[in-house]
């Protein structure tokens, strides 16, 4: 594995030759260095967004170009990204570019009876016509229904890129 | 006592007036007339001190009322506003310097405090807009960008997020990084109004004298949280502002993305940015507290910008 540090962001890199997957942890800011990054090359890099803490609007400009630097022949993946991550997607347009697809994501959800919200990790593929997945969850022995807690038509809206 | 002429332009108008009326029954020192004619003369937009137009009325009455735009110094709208890009075409389609988001109660007494505020040359602040008990209020200084996440992180660290949804904290602290980005960086000219770290890479340290240094107040009551960015320069202008608060595209030049000021209206339920040219350029963040997302998302959202020289 290979560890990259630029402030408050780290990338831990590992794989093969084919596929490389990095491991973004901590804030996206104008700390991301492209010329740090130029020897990531290769066909497919998946990307785990998990513990992205932040991305503000020189980590957006500066992870644009980034992945402008890659090129549009390099098939990217994000996975398990972070609500605050969607969010920024869905706010400004080229955060996710056309050779870029969201595999699966964080989304909000919320227990009525135990008033309680809980972050539940989607697959873009069970979005169906843009609607949220049915969940229910057995907690201590009770089964509960989860409400969707956003307004699908903006939180989906990346899956329409 | 001076008469201050209020044009509403709505299908609404029989029921806005009267409660509009009332609310200023509690402003004796300002007299105030409200009209809403069945026809609109070009006098009416000269002879009312605000224009106060519904944006569905506007869009039945297109031919009719395309002129009211001459008169954007003296014009407010108001619409029911489903997320914050409809509230971003409205500003950018009409270069609008007052938004308000139509909910009801709380839309007319917003309507009420900002013609009271104009017509007394005043900014809102925090306290104009704290309708509770404050349960906390904290002030801080920001003379230095390094490690300015953690400075921000120290700042809020004494107000309470635990009735809020797991985002709230970390999308107060995208607002506030912006804010205070531009504070550091966009906002600081010399003596001949040259900008002096507009075009700076980000990762470069700014510090700066205590004097100068950008402020952040936190004021706290049960249902929201209001943040106010100040910095002492008052640099910022309407130029710069129409370019940026509805562009959402990232700019290629020097120093910041261009996004910071799209980004913070994009999360607010209220911005409010106040200008006093040479002196002061204030944001000020409104966001109410919810433990639920989707409540926090399908708030009404308003937006407002007021020019003014104070002194």
């Amino acid at each position: 594995m290979n560890t990259i540090e630029m402030g408050q962001l780290t990338l831990n890199i590992e794989g093969t030759e084919d596929t490389l997957f990095v491991t973004v942890m901590g804030s996206i800011n104008e700390d991301l260095q492209i010329e740090k990054l130029t020897h990531l090359t290769s066909p497919k890099i998946i990307f785990d967004l998990e513990q992205v803490k932040m991305i503000n609007s020189c980590g957006i400009r500066e992870w644009i170009r980034f992945i402008e630097f890659l090129g549009n022949t390099v098939h990217l993946e994000y996975i398990n990204v972070p609500q605050i991550v969607i969010q920024q997607m869905n706010m400004i347009s080229g955060l996710l570019t056309k050779n870029a697809k969201v595999t699966s994501f964080f989304a909000p959800y919320f227990i009525e009876d135990l008033d309680e919200e809980k972050q539940i990790l989607l697959n873009s593929a069970d979005i169906v016509n843009f609607k949220a997945p049915v969940i229910n969850t057995n907690i201590d022995g009770t089964d509960y229904n989860l409400d969707f807690d956003a307004i699908e038509e903006q939180y989906f809206k990346f899956l329409k890129r | 006592m001076k008469l201050h002429q209020v044009l509403l332009l709505s299908d609404s108008s029989s029921s806005l007036l009267p409660s509009l009326e009332k609310l200023f029954d509690s402003e004796p020192q300002i007299k105030i007339k409200f009209i809403s004619p069945q026809k609109i003369y070009k006098t009416d937009f000269e002879e009312s001190e605000f224009i106060i137009l519904d944006y569905g009325y506007y869009l039945k009455n297109q031919t009719e009322l395309k002129s009211v735009f001459n008169y954007l110094d003296k014009l407010s709208i108001f619409a029911t506003l489903t997320n914050h890009q409809e509230m971003i075409e409205i500003i950018k389609a009409t270069k609008v310097s007052h938004l308000f988001g139509m909910s009801g109660t709380h839309t007319l007494n917003d309507i009420k405090s900002y013609i009271v505020a104009s017509i007394e040359n005043k900014f809102w602040n925090s306290e104009t807009l704290i309708t509770a008990p404050v349960i906390n209020k904290s002030l801080t200084s920001f003379s230095t960008s390094d490690h300015l996440d953690q400075q921000i992180e120290t700042a809020i660290q004494t107000h309470d997020f635990s009735k809020t949804f797991e985002g709230f904290k970390l999308i107060l602290i995208q607002i506030l990084n912006e804010a205070l980005t531009n504070a550091l960086y966009n906002a600081p000219v010399d003596e001949k109004g040259n900008f002096l770290y507009r075009n700076q890479n980000r990762r470069k340290i700014i510090t700066t004298d205590v004097k100068n240094a950008p402020t952040l107040e936190i004021v706290e009551d049960e249902e929201k949280i209001i943040l106010s960015v100040k910095d002492y320069y008052g640099s910022l202008t309407k130029e710069i502002i129409d370019h940026y608060l509805t562009e959402g595209k990232v700019s290629d030049k020097d120093g910041g993305a261009g996004l910071g000021m799209y980004l913070i209206l994009n999360h607010a339920h209220k911005l409010i940015i106040n200008l006093d040219p040479g002196k002061l350029t204030e944001f000020i963040i409104v966001l109410h507290k919810f433990k639920r997302f989707f409540h926090y998302e399908t708030l009404e959202k308003s937006y407002h910008l007021y020019q003014r020289k104070l002194s």
